[in-house]
């Protein structure tokens, strides 16, 4: 197209495939580029850009809620396996003090029991030790009642009444010691 | 309302002289419209709550849905491409939508407009296939064998000259039209159809539009890069 009728014409036609054409073309994709920078630098960048960085920040606060929840539940976990073996334990105390305070109670009883044997055993032979100190004793008294009759028979003058009243009180004095050992 | 493109003077630079055209005028507005966006929310970014209501809402949605929309068609490792798919997005949506202001002229209903935005689309293709598929993107041009290089590069050039045609002729269609109501309805009409219409033409097919034009070049980028193992 003759750059000379253009400069004085007011219109072009809406179409056509010339030089004119390719130029103003050329203008068009300045002015587009420019908006495009010039978009990119002020609308577009900014706004991903707090898009993108509340989007992570979502996502890290997901990722922390995640970690978090895993933790508790692993420490639940961890509470519970220790509830567990602390009521495992606290049964085995349990078993193990009946058990010892069953063992206790039969020792005891059989120490008691060991105990009133020896104590029953001492009794009778302490019985018997008094018995025998008793026979002992009564010997002893026959004796002396008898010896005390020697006496009486040897001191006195003794007629056949007399030597009689003696032998019934010795008789009767036996009697009377027997009675009451 | 013409259908022509206005020139309102020439610039020259380095001896070449552009046109200063309703189109050049038109992209400067939805810059300036866009931009002043950028800037209030660039000011408003730093005090952005983790609780979005309100703007801030209105603006995490739009990069929000953005973002996925990308992520869903172009994948996770072209997302860096982003930038580009959002202007394309924002500047051909305002561009579209920009038709219900009376006397503006969508810089999309001219073909220099969507020629250049489709030729990005062009050369990221080939930059994506050649980055993430080398000689093997290359040999594929002369698949099934070398005699069908021209038929394929004439295929690639077609893909983003095609959706270029498709958005201009669909916006300069909707201009065509509502000049045509505007010229031929009558006068105690001219109040409602073109409203009617408007909404059809601008906004609806504004973001039909819109959706075809950026969905169709993500995937063919995503397309190029795609290997053949993915």
């Amino acid at each position: 197209m003759n750059m000379d009728l253009i400069s004085l014409t007011t219109s072009i036609p809406p179409f056509g495939i010339d030089f004119n054409t390719l130029i103003s073309a050329a203008a068009n994709l300045v002015n587009v580029g420019i908006l495009g920078a010039v978009l990119a630098f002020l609308l577009y960048r900014p706004v991903r850009n707090v898009l993108h960085k509340r989007t992570e920040r979502i996502k890290k606060q997901l990722q922390q809620a995640d970690d978090e929840m895993a933790r508790a539940v692993e420490l639940r976990k961890t509470y519970e396996q220790k509830m567990e073996d602390v009521e495992k334990e606290k049964e085995e105390i349990l078993t193990d003090a009946r058990k010892n305070a069953a063992e206790a109670g039969k020792r005891l009883i059989s120490e008691a029991k060991i105990e009133a044997d020896a104590a029953r055993e001492r009794a009778t032979a302490n019985i018997e030790m008094e018995w025998e100190r008793a026979e002992t004793q009564m010997r002893t008294a026959i004796i002396d009642v008898s010896s005390m009759m020697a006496q009486k028979f040897v001191s006195v003058s003794i007629d056949k009444e007399t030597q009689d009243n003696l032998f019934d009180d010795a008789v009767s004095n036996l009697e009377g010691m027997r009675w009451r050992d | 309302m013409d259908i022509t493109i206005g020139v309102h003077g020439v610039i020259n630079i380095g001896g070449i002289q552009i046109l200063i055209t309703d189109t050049i005028v038109s992209t400067w507005i939805v810059m300036g419209i866009l931009i002043t966006f950028a800037i209030i929310v660039r000011i408003r970014v730093v005090k952005f709550n983790d609780i979005p209501t309100g703007f801030q809402n209105v603006v995490e949605a739009i990069v929000e849905v953005f973002e996925n929309y990308l992520r869903n068609t172009v994948g996770e490792k072209l997302m860096f491409l982003g930038n580009w798919f959002f202007t394309l997005f924002l500047f051909i949506l305002v561009s579209n939508i920009g038709g219900l202001i009376p006397g503006f002229r969508p810089p999309t209903a001219d073909w220099s407009m969507t020629v250049a935005l489709a030729l990005v689309t062009f050369v990221l293709i080939q930059a994506m296939g050649i980055r993430y598929r080398g000689i093997e993107y290359v040999i594929s041009f002369f698949k099934p064998f070398p005699l069908f290089l021209p038929v394929n590069l004439i295929g690639e050039l077609a893909r983003p000259i095609s959706i270029s045609f498709r958005l201009f002729g669909n916006m300069l269609a909707g201009l065509i039209m509502m000049s045509l109501i505007y010229v031929l309805a009558p006068v105690f009409a001219i109040f409602v159809l073109p409203a009617a219409l408007h909404v059809y033409f601008d906004l609806f097919a504004g973001l039909i539009q819109t959706y075809i034009f950026v969905t169709l070049s993500m995937s063919f980028v995503a397309d190029a890069a795609k290997l053949a193992e993915d």
